[in-house]
């Protein structure tokens, strides 16, 4: 056959609506899957760069020894942005009155610091915050609101760093790579690397922090890497991940979607092409056989197949490459104007999504299309004379051999492992064989005799048993449709509410500390009145000398293999009348309230580690005392928990009768009583506070921006099922026009067969629903135990939504897309409409 | 686009009536306006005393219902039912309980007694049209519309197809319109009507 023919061909079937649902297949394959990749790949990639704050930089190399020039000029030389940077600590004196200092947490940066985020700085101590782009200059030095409290100094003062006098000349609230850790307690202070060599700090044997910042892209870094590997001992290459574990859980587990989310889009689009594709040709073997009585031989026949398919797949493709762009860019925008806050601008797309997209359409048409194709090329020329002469093609061997090594290079390709795509392939033959038997034995049992044109369900049932064939394959892709995206919706659900309660609404966004007892009250009193959580706790330092007379460091070594928290290191203790909240005691009995008994409460896997148990004595030092307690009770406690203190030892209150305490509070402030919370600051200048607030801001809109792209892939695989179900129906349209035409004709009313057809559909739906369920349920226990590492439980709402999801999706769909062949007037019998 | 033009033509009870015509005069159409398939743009049809032309779908489907069976060219047998189902159905759409016995009655007289169990698929074409044919006759129309009922078998199982149809019309008392462009099968009827271009012309 020639290009023309092939052309006639295709015109005359588009004309026909022949091609409409192929292409749309293939369109929307290639569209979902090149939208999905492209928009995954440049969102992880500004949400990479989003996250990059909390490191201030793409990548770090840290430190305790100076970052060698040989690793900045391999940087530089790579075209990497560089700055380098130390943090140290060191006493920071008021000029003015030097028995005024304080120890405080020295970050000397160079001019281009941060590379990534933005400093935050107040024009008054504990005043509103604003972003800034600028450093100290040289010569002068930004500190913490509380240290120019501390030191009792104003702008335009001079302090003491070492020997360096320099000018504060700035009030710095935060910066990106501050870090999580509440115990950072050194107030910030923020200078000029230029200025570090007067201040006389860095001797031999002095701890320094060395970090060198740098900015680029990920090819660049990998070169870089491998071309100072050899050298990076004893030196930290970090990256974003590392920076705060949260927000790489997000990422690895939104990637680990995404891939799950990618290649079922990509499975349900296949089996829509080879649906369509199927029916395509089988109404194509007239026109073949015609061809061939006409003279056409095979050969030319396969080559015509050939080049019909490559122009069905250049059209649909590029079809569904635009497609993909529009939602590509559509979300985009969306994610830009409404998530991103840190990066103003998505890095640029790469032509990978494009490539993955366009291969993607050549396999699943060749993969799912070829076979049915190929059948035409065995069409007989008998055909003309007998149109039910059956067909000799292509073994059902080359067809599935074909499909399934399509699917499974595209998968490996798509997902780069082996063993993810073997599991996911294994399920989906395994469910496919069993959904398959079961709907057999759902749609065999007892057969009705005749049509039963009588009842509409009767009518339904039997309609259902007649084309039991083509009825499992259909309730075997509506339920696997169904299956999926439960499953999806589903590992949806439990990563955003894992992410979520990593970080409820009310996490403490301050931590105070230094709270001395005559504070106490005031703080308290705050607690009641402006924090909506909060938690208020006694902080002593003890550690554990003896047990039952026996020194620790004895006791101890005879515990070699205990590799958890040590048992003389120093803890923080606490004491209380009360069980503290979320604590249960598990052995042992709490004390009585205002008990004068020296007793202890020690946390249990913790005791049980060293051995301990109700009934021992221990001996602790406690500020210089030695204080001999017997345990009382063993505490189980979620160690998680993260709106309040936790401690391994927990006293009466009398033990400490002569003790001097400090306090600790742990609160979450609501933004309106941000102004209360700095009088109190003022009040008690001396207290230390901390403000974790914009880092639980930036955790929780990176966790917001990852949970609504995860969205998204949600949606578009949500299409595709759609479209499967679409072509399954439509693949059987063939044989209901001819039936509905008929009885019509013999007086079959409209209410008759619309209700039949919904019927139809319904139990169709209803079984396939049922057998998702079930599907679901295992395939979820599978995906969550091992795949995601969550812990499995059976959900109630996938029984109902399984049934809505099948009945009223099948139903409607079907309904909608065979009503119009009702609406064909009966003459079409007349017509040969079969 | 016009069809059929200033056609005016009655058919009495019990007649045997042909409408012959070239391909594309228009005899299907206005077979298919006659049984209430279809309903003119203009015009008006009468069928066993009502006026089908003035009936909404779902009315007509009644009137077919009660009155009126068909034969086809192709056939049309639904491939996934038996003979024996297939020559129920139309009383198992008017919700009658006696279907079994008539079907088997039926297949018997067309001489089927013995495949009653077999798919459209297991059949000859001759055979196709027996069954089509004792389907039509089950539900003992008024009517019967056949539509080249010999057009897709040969000649001789063509004629024996045609004795079939003639005997069983005149046992059974049926009023039949026949459209077909084989003389001698129009010969056969008691009155033809030949249509040219859309209108009467015989």
């Amino acid at each position: 056959m020639n290009l023309r023919l092939i052309l006639n061909f295709i015109l005359s079937d588009w004309r026909s609506g022949e091609l409409h649902l192929l292409l749309i297949a293939l369109a929307i394959a290639v569209g979902t899957v090149s939208s999905i990749t492209l928009t995954v790949d440049r969102l992880q990639k500004a949400m990479t760069k989003e996250a990059s704050v909390f490191l201030g930089a793409d990548r770090s190399i840290n430190s305790r020894k100076p970052i060698p020039d040989q690793f900045i000029q391999e940087a530089s030389n790579r075209g990497l942005i560089t700055s380098s940077m130390v943090v140290f600590n060191s006493m920071v004196l008021s000029s003015a009155d030097n028995t005024k200092s304080q120890l405080a947490s020295v970050k000397a940066v160079e001019a281009n610091y941060p590379l990534r985020g933005k400093l935050r700085v107040a024009e008054e101590p504990f005043g509103p915050t604003t972003e800034t782009t600028e450093i100290p200059n040289p010569g002068e030095i930004w500190m913490n609101s509380r240290l120019l409290y501390i030191l009792d100094v104003e702008l335009g003062d001079q302090v003491d760093v070492g020997y360096a006098p320099l000018t504060v000349s700035g009030i710095i609230e935060s910066e990106p790579d501050r870090g999580f850790s509440m115990l950072d307690l050194s107030p910030r202070v923020l200078m000029r690397m230029a200025d570090i060599a007067a201040t006389q700090v860095i001797q031999p044997g002095s701890q320094i922090d060395y970090r060198l910042l740098l900015v680029g892209d990920d090819p660049t870094f990998r070169d870089l890497y491998s071309a100072i590997e050899a050298d990076l001992e004893g030196y930290r290459w970090r990256n974003v991940r590392d920076s705060d574990a949260r927000i790489g859980r997000a990422l690895e587990r939104a990637e680990s979607f995404f891939l799950i989310g990618g290649s079922m889009a990509v499975l349900l689009a296949g089996v829509a092409i080879a649906l369509s594709a199927n029916r395509y040709a089988r109404r194509h073997f007239d026109h073949v056989g015609i061809l061939k009585t006409l003279g056409a031989r095979p050969r030319a026949v396969l080559w015509g197949c050939l080049g019909l398919l490559l122009l069905i797949g250049l059209i649909g493709i590029a079809g569904g490459l635009f497609a993909g762009a529009a939602i590509h860019f559509g979300l985009v925008w969306y994610l830009t104007e409404h998530l991103l806050t840190n990066v103003t601008e998505v890095p640029p797309a790469s032509i990978t999504p494009v490539l993955t997209g366009i291969v993607t359409g050549f396999i699943c048409l060749f993969a799912f299309a070829l076979p049915p194709f190929l059948d035409l090329v065995s069409v007989s020329p008998l055909r003309v004379i007998r149109r039910d002469f059956r067909r000799a093609g292509v073994s059902s061997l080359i067809t599935y051999t074909c499909a399934i090594t399509g699917i499974l290079g595209l998968l490996i390709w798509y997902s780069g492992s082996w063993s993810f795509t073997l599991w996911l392939l294994l399920g989906i033959v395994a469910v496919t064989v069993t959904f398959g038997t079961v709907a057999i034995v759902l749609l065999r049992g007892g057969r009705l005799l005749g049509m039963q044109a009588g009842s509409v369900w009767r009518l339904a049932l039997s309609g259902l048993q007649r084309r039991n064939v083509e009825n499992t394959g259909q309730i075997v892709v509506f339920s696997l449709v169904i299956m999926l995206l439960m499953i999806l919706y589903l590992v949806r659900s439990s990563l955003v509410e894992e992410w979520q309660a990593q970080l409820p609404a009310d996490t403490p966004n301050h931590v105070l500390l230094n709270i001395s007892q005559a504070q106490r009250d005031d703080v308290a009193q705050f607690i009641d009145r402006y924090a909506s959580d909060g938690d208020l706790a006694a902080f002593y330092d003890g550690r554990v000398v003896a047990v039952n007379g026996e020194p620790v460091r004895e006791y101890q070594r005879r515990w070699l293999n205990m590799a958890g928290p040590r048992l003389s290191s120093g803890r923080n203790l606490t004491w209380s009348d009360e069980v503290p909240a979320n604590n249960e005691v598990v052995e042992g009995e709490w004390w009585s309230p205002g008990t004068e008994d020296k007793l202890v409460s020690v946390e249990s896997d913790y005791a049980r580690g060293w051995g301990l148990d109700v009934g021992d004595v221990l001996s602790f030092r406690i500020q210089g005392q030695v204080v001999d307690v017997e345990i009382s009770s063993m505490r189980a406690l979620e160690w998680n928990e993260n709106a309040q203190f936790n401690f391994f030892f927990v006293f009466p209150p009398k033990v400490f009768d002569e003790i001097p305490s400090s306090y600790r509070a742990m609160i979450y402030v609501p933004d309106e009583h941000r102004s209360e919370l700095s009088q109190l600051i003022a009040r008690n200048p001396t207290m230390t506070v901390i403000d974790v607030d914009s880092i639980i801001k930036q955790v929780q809109s990176v966790i917001d921006r990852v949970t609504m792209a995860v969205e998204w892939i949600l949606i578009l695989v949500l299409t595709s099922g759609a479209l499967v179900l679409l072509a399954s129906i439509q693949a059987s349209r063939d044989s209901r026009i001819k039936e509905h035409a008929l009885l019509r004709s013999m007086g079959g009313t409209k209410k008759l067969i619309l209700g039949s057809l919904t019927a139809e559909f319904l139990m169709l739906g209803l079984m396939a629903g049922l057998v998702a369920i079930v599907g679901a349920e295992l395939s979820l226990y599978l995906i969550e135990e091992q795949l995601l590492e969550f812990e499995y439980a059976t959900r109630p709402e996938i029984w109902l939504a399984g049934f809505l999801l099948g009945g009223g999706i099948v139903a409607s769909v079907g309904y909608l897309s065979t009503r119009k062949l009702v609406r064909l007037p009966p003459v079409t019998i007349l017509r040969d409409a079969g | 686009m016009t069809i059929l033009r200033d056609v005016d033509i009655s058919i009495a009870r019990g007649e045997a009536v042909a409408i012959v015509g070239e391909s594309g005069s228009g005899k299907t159409t206005l077979l298919g306006l006659l049984a209430g398939l279809d309903v003119p743009t203009r015009g008006r049809v009468w069928l066993d005393g009502d006026e089908i032309s003035a009936f909404n779908e779902d009315e007509r489907a009644q009137v077919r219902a009660r009155a009126v069976g068909f034969v086809f060219q192709t056939f049309q047998l639904i491939d996934s039912l038996t003979a024996l189902e297939n020559v129920m159905l139309p009383a198992e759409l008017r919700g009658e309980r006696t279907a079994r016995e008539d079907a088997i009655r039926y297949l018997e007289r067309v001489g089927l007694g013995s495949r009653l169990k077999h798919y459209p698929r297991q059949l000859s074409g001759g055979e196709q049209q027996r069954v089509a044919i004792a389907r039509a006759f089950c539900s003992e129309p008024q009517v019967l519309f056949a539509d080249e009922p010999t057009g897709n078998l040969d000649t001789k199982t063509g004629h024996r197809i045609a004795d079939l149809l003639f005997e069983l019309n005149h046992e059974n008392q049926t009023t039949l319109v026949l459209v077909t462009h084989d003389r001698s099968l129009a010969d056969r009827c008691q009155s033809s009507t030949e249509l040219a271009a859309g209108a009467v012309i015989a």
